[in-house]
């Protein structure tokens, strides 16, 4: 009963004041907005549990080779079939490997993505076909007629959602398919599924080499930790590699969650500096409503020492404070989470076209009860934290002093230590969040601007993958690439064309290789990638040649096998000659030819244009000695590629129209992607950077309006007795500038240090960003600047006597 | 009649320290206030009235010596237990009034009463009602502060000083900020509660107001120099 009393003078008191409440509310709601924000997007990509009965107990096993995790469906297949039957950890069991599927009905094709899998699949995830029936047994033993269960967007956008569809048949990669089933909405399961086939492999029946690898999805039971199911697998994986050295030496297996699986090893540390930021910005948003919080506490000294006087316990004085932040943060909280809600859908939109994978179905991001139940606790604990620190302050400060000469200025010594150093911490964190992601933001504008070292302007590229049953032979697709390139050539406006397995920025093959001559102890092979290249292909991308020749027609498949090295690998490898007729063979595979060095070309990035990466070197081979079945393809165009979009794909279709063209997009499209998830990391920070500048310039602006307004009668005395304008200016201004002087002091150096883990990371060439712990002090020193000078001005503008009368 | 000793001072002195000077505010201070006195004292500035009153009204700590209140001793209680004599036991009367802006006149009456665990909301409402009703402000009571005039502030203040019956009233110059009108009432206000049976100590500079006690207290230097009882009858008419 008595709370409501004080419940009904907190909300009073904020009515009374809508500019204090509608800035700490916003600063709150910026500060809690990001930190659920981050929570959703962390437990929608990390840890929620997936959408399916148990699904808590859901995991993958998956190949760690060498100490390295891999996740693309690395198992073999006979190792599959021995975990299976050694292990005891798990209720259910199955593997998969995905596959690309050609969908052709005759006159159209479409490339999806395909799971081949176990039959127990669907039962696994306890979800059945809306229409038509699950996999058997039956139809996963070899030779069984083939069938296919496919996806609700197969159903709706190849067969236009045909209600008789099962029971009819399809041609998947050439071959005639039944389809027995539709699955519902959404259902994409192991990750992007878009239809599924059942696994007709037996493992008995091929050479280990040989044999198909995949990952394996378990459900595990219960009382089983995620540490015992690992060293049982690695158990059982090391016995297998006990058996058979030469394909399992180094080869063992982990456990892990779906999302810890697709996500791989790196993301610890990326999600471990959001949440770092975001707890900053947390930090930040509480320190300042805390520091507003108690500056105006300071203001209302004299009220709260009226309540001493009159015998107020300590913790009804503690409480009453409490109860305003109580207020503001639940405000705060409420926006907040509404703005997190929002900014969800938001990203859940503009994803897909910022990653280069698709996008598992478990990343759904949204707030679940679980987040906002959390939400809650956060919010209630920053109540906590912000209002404690001024209750506290202000509960134990001298109040007889206040009563008796009633002026506010009686704590503002004390009270101003406080503020200081509130502002002081203030600046510094913002300092700290600014050099982060300043200096992301330089990294990745350099690593944004790579030279790839291929001319990656105006050029439209796709896939292409030659079904197997049809192309078989070599010659049939150095056919099928000679008639495509010759065909896209034509087409009005493509200046050249060209067929490469990796496109510049893509992965190309890295594999082990011995140059001649030598010596090599067992597995300390140097490696290098290994790509493709169409005739032409190399010229088209405008990859230099700086010694030798390109590949030519001389180069067939009967002729010496040769290869094109880039300018590192040939510096690297051969560094005192020139690398022209040397030789080298790669050691890792079933093609140990030597390859005779016929030409260099400068340094071409195969992959992400960061880190180790980038700095990779390539051999290419001629596709007529080392054919593909998948290749990319792309044409250089006069003007937007984007507009021959069309041209490209008819001119594939008009090639074998059971070979479709796919993942269709510009180079520098493709290329942004292959840094997408760089750069949202980077928007990421900046967003978080520039709402700690906010906070800091608010409470900073807040603080010190605060502190001048305590001020007023010493102003308005101060100016009384001749102080100029410009003195009390100067004074005022002097104050906040030796704050951010003491702050920058602290957030300079720990920013420099944070920001060494991203540019450890990404290893940028230049030390460009040095140039970002230039700019943020004069960034940060305008916005307190403009902060100080406002309240300021603001108090030289009253006149002196008014100023006296002021209370 | 039988004297029950409300208020024993014992030797009490007080020092300021602040950062080169030590003021001796007072010293030596020994005094006894029976139930049912009206006493007021007096003396030239800064001789340590105020402090005074704020040992007595357990606002301030003396430094040296005893303190009995109500046969307690009370010099060295916690904060939190002088917190709650402070709320039950005294009723303060500011100079300025002292009434919290943002509260409605109801509200101010009834602050001290909800930090009190012996009051329930409707007992409260009624010693409100009650309080109000005898300084003749039940019909500003939705009002705030601000809206009153000095002499309604203060008789408000009053309200607020009477409403938990304490045992004592310490007013510090209570007529200081109001003209002699307003004074005047808030004297007879004064003289009626004495005349239900309050204990009222009164600082004040004014010697027509201090007459009206039945006990003068003169202070310099932080001494007591003169302690008369005036006959009661003077006022009384
Ligand atoms: N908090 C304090 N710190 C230091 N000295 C103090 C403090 N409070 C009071 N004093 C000093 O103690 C002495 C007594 O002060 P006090 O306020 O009791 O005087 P007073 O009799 O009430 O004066 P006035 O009639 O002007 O109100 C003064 O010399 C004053 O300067
Ligand atoms: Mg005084």
């Amino acid at each position: 009963m008595k709370w409501l009393f004080d419940i009904k003078y907190a909300y009073r008191m904020l009515l009374k004041n809508p500019g204090f409440t509608s800035l700490t509310v916003s600063v709150m709601a910026a500060g809690l907005g990001l930190c659920v924000f981050m929570l959703a997007f962390i437990s929608s990509i990390l840890t929620r549990p997936l959408p399916f009965e148990q699904g808590e107990q859901m995991h993958m096993i998956e190949l760690e080779y060498d100490g390295v995790h891999y996740n693309g469906g690395s198992i073999m297949h006979p190792d599959y079939l021995t975990i299976k039957e050694q292990s005891s950890s798990y209720s259910d069991i199955g593997a998969y490997y995905t596959a690309t599927a050609n969908l052709s009905n005759g006159d159209r094709a479409q490339r999806y993505s395909a799971a081949v899998t176990e039959a127990n699949m669907f039962s696994f995830t306890s979800t059945s076909p809306i229409m038509g029936r699950d996999f058997t047994e039956q139809d996963a033993t070899s030779g069984a007629e083939p069938v296919t269960v496919i996806g609700y967007d197969v159903w709706q956008n190849y067969f236009n959602g045909d209600q008789s569809i099962v029971g009819q048949s399809v041609k998947i990669n050439g071959v005639d398919t039944l389809i027995v089933g539709v699955m519902p909405q959404g259902y994409l399961f192991p990750m992007a599924a878009q239809l599924w086939q059942p696994l007709t492999e037996d493992a008995t029946r091929v050479k280990r080499s040989e044999a198909a690898h995949m990952a394996i999805y378990v459900k595990k039971k219960p009382e089983v930790s995620l540490e015992q199911a690992n060293q049982e697998v690695k158990d059982i994986m090391n016995k297998i590699a006990q058996q058979y050295p030469e394909t399992n030496s180094k080869s063992s297996a982990y456990v892990a969650t779906f999302q810890k699986w697709m996500m791989g090893d790196g993301t610890n540390m990326i999600i471990g500096l959001m949440l770092t930021a975001v707890s900053f910005v947390l930090v930040l948003a509480c320190v300042n409503v805390g520091n507003l919080l108690f500056a105006r506490a300071n203001e209302r000294a004299k009220e709260t020492a009226i309540r001493v006087a009159l015998g107020a316990p300590r913790s009804r004085l503690i409480m009453q404070m409490m109860w305003e932040s109580m207020f503001i943060c639940s405000l705060g909280g409420l926006f907040g989470l509404f703005l997190a809600a929002w900014s969800l859908e938001l990203l859940e939109t503009i994803l897909p076209q910022m990653l280069p994978i698709s996008v598992p179905f478990w990343w759904v991001m949204s707030l679940d009860n679980e987040l906002i139940l959390q939400s809650i606790v956060i919010i209630l604990i920053t109540a906590l934290v912000t209002g404690i620190l001024p209750a506290w302050k202000m509960s134990s400060s001298d109040f007889n002093a206040v009563l008796r000469d009633g002026t506010r200025g009686a704590m503002g010594k004390k009270a101003g230590r406080v503020n200081r150093v509130l502002v002081i911490v203030e600046v510094a964190l913002s300092c700290i969040l600014l050099s982060l992601s300043g200096v992301l933001f330089v990294v990745l504008q350099e690593i944004n601007n790579s030279d790839f070292g291929a001319n990656i302007d105006n050029k439209l590229t796709a896939r292409v993958g030659l079904p197997e049953v049809n192309y078989q032979e070599d010659n049939k697709r150095m056919q099928y690439f000679k008639r495509l390139i010759e065909k896209l050539s034509t087409i009005p406006g493509v200046n050249k064309a060209g067929a490469v397995s990796g496109l510049p920025g893509n992965g190309n093959g890295y594999r082990a290789f011995q140059p001649e001559g030598y010596e090599v102890t067992e597995n300390q092979y140097p490696r290098t990638g290994q790509g493709v290249t169409y005739i032409g292909s190399m010229q088209a991308m405008e990859m230099k040649l700086l010694e030798g020749r390109y590949f030519d027609s001389r180069d067939r498949v009967d002729s010496l096998p040769v290869t094109v090295i880039t300018e590192s690998m040939a510096k690297k490898y051969w560094p005192t000659s020139s690398a022209l007729g040397k030789r080298f063979k790669y050691v890792d595979g079933d093609d140990p030819q030597w390859l005779t060095i016929v030409g260099v070309i400068n340094h071409v990035i195969q992959g992400q244009p960061f880190s180790n990466v980038k700095y990779r070197t390539s051999a290419y081979l001629p596709y007529s000695q080392q054919t593909r079945r998948f290749m990319s393809i792309f044409v250089d165009t006069q003007g937007n590629p984007e507009q021959y979009r069309e041209a490209l794909i008819s001119a594939v279709a008009s090639i074998d129209p059971e070979v479709p063209a796919y993942s269709i997009s510009t180079l520098s499209e493709r290329l942004k992607r292959s840094t997408g998830g760089m750069n949202f990391v980077r928007d990421l920070f900046a967003v978080f950077a520039v709402c700690a500048l906010l906070l800091a310039s608010s409470g900073i602006y807040g603080v010190l309006a605060n502190s001048t307004s305590r001020r007023t009668q010493e102003i308005g005395i101060r100016r009384a007795i001749g102080a100029s304008d410009e003195r009390v200016l100067s004074m005022l201004m002097k104050q906040g500038w030796f704050q951010l002087v003491i702050g920058l002091a602290f957030g300079l150096p720990i920013g420099y240090l944070a920001s060494q883990g991203v540019v450890q990371m990404l290893g940028p060439d230049t030390n460009n960003y040095y140039i970002v712990f230039a700019i943020i002090p004069v960034i940060i020193s305008l916005v307190v600047t403009i902060a100080t000078f406002v309240p300021a001005k603001r108090a030289i503008k009253m006149e002196p006597c008014t100023a006296l009368r002021y209370e | 009649m039988t004297e029950q000793v409300l208020i024993n001072l014992n030797n009490v002195k007080k020092v300021f320290f602040t950062e080169e000077v030590e003021t001796h505010a007072l010293a030596d201070i020994n005094l006894t206030i029976n139930a049912g006195e009206y006493v007021s004292i007096s003396g030239p500035s800064g001789c340590g009235k105020s402090t005074l009153l704020s040992v007595i009204g357990l606002l301030d700590i003396a430094t040296h010596g005893e303190y009995a209140l109500n046969g307690h001793q009370v010099i060295n209680l916690k904060n939190a237990d002088r917190a709650r004599i402070r709320n039950k036991e005294v009723g303060f009367i500011f100079q300025s009034f002292n009434l919290i802006s943002d509260l409605t006149v109801e509200e101010n009456v009834a602050l001290p009463l909800t930090y009190r665990d012996d009051f329930t909301s409707q007992q409260i409402k009624e010693a409100v009602k009650t309080a109000l009703e005898k300084v003749d402000m039940n019909h500003r009571c939705s009002h705030f502060p601000s809206q009153l005039s000095g002499g309604q502030q203060q008789r408000v203040a009053v309200a607020r000083a009477i409403a938990g019956k304490p045992s004592i009233i310490l007013a510090d110059e209570p007529t200081g900020n109001l003209d002699s009108k307003n004074a005047e009432a808030v004297m007879a206000l004064l003289d009626s509660l004495h005349q239900d049976g309050a204990t009222i100590c009164m600082v004040t500079h004014d010697p027509r107001s201090a007459k009206r006690a039945e006990r003068l207290i003169e202070i310099l230097d932080g001494k007591i120099t003169a302690d008369n009882v005036i006959s009661r009858g003077i006022h009384a008419a």
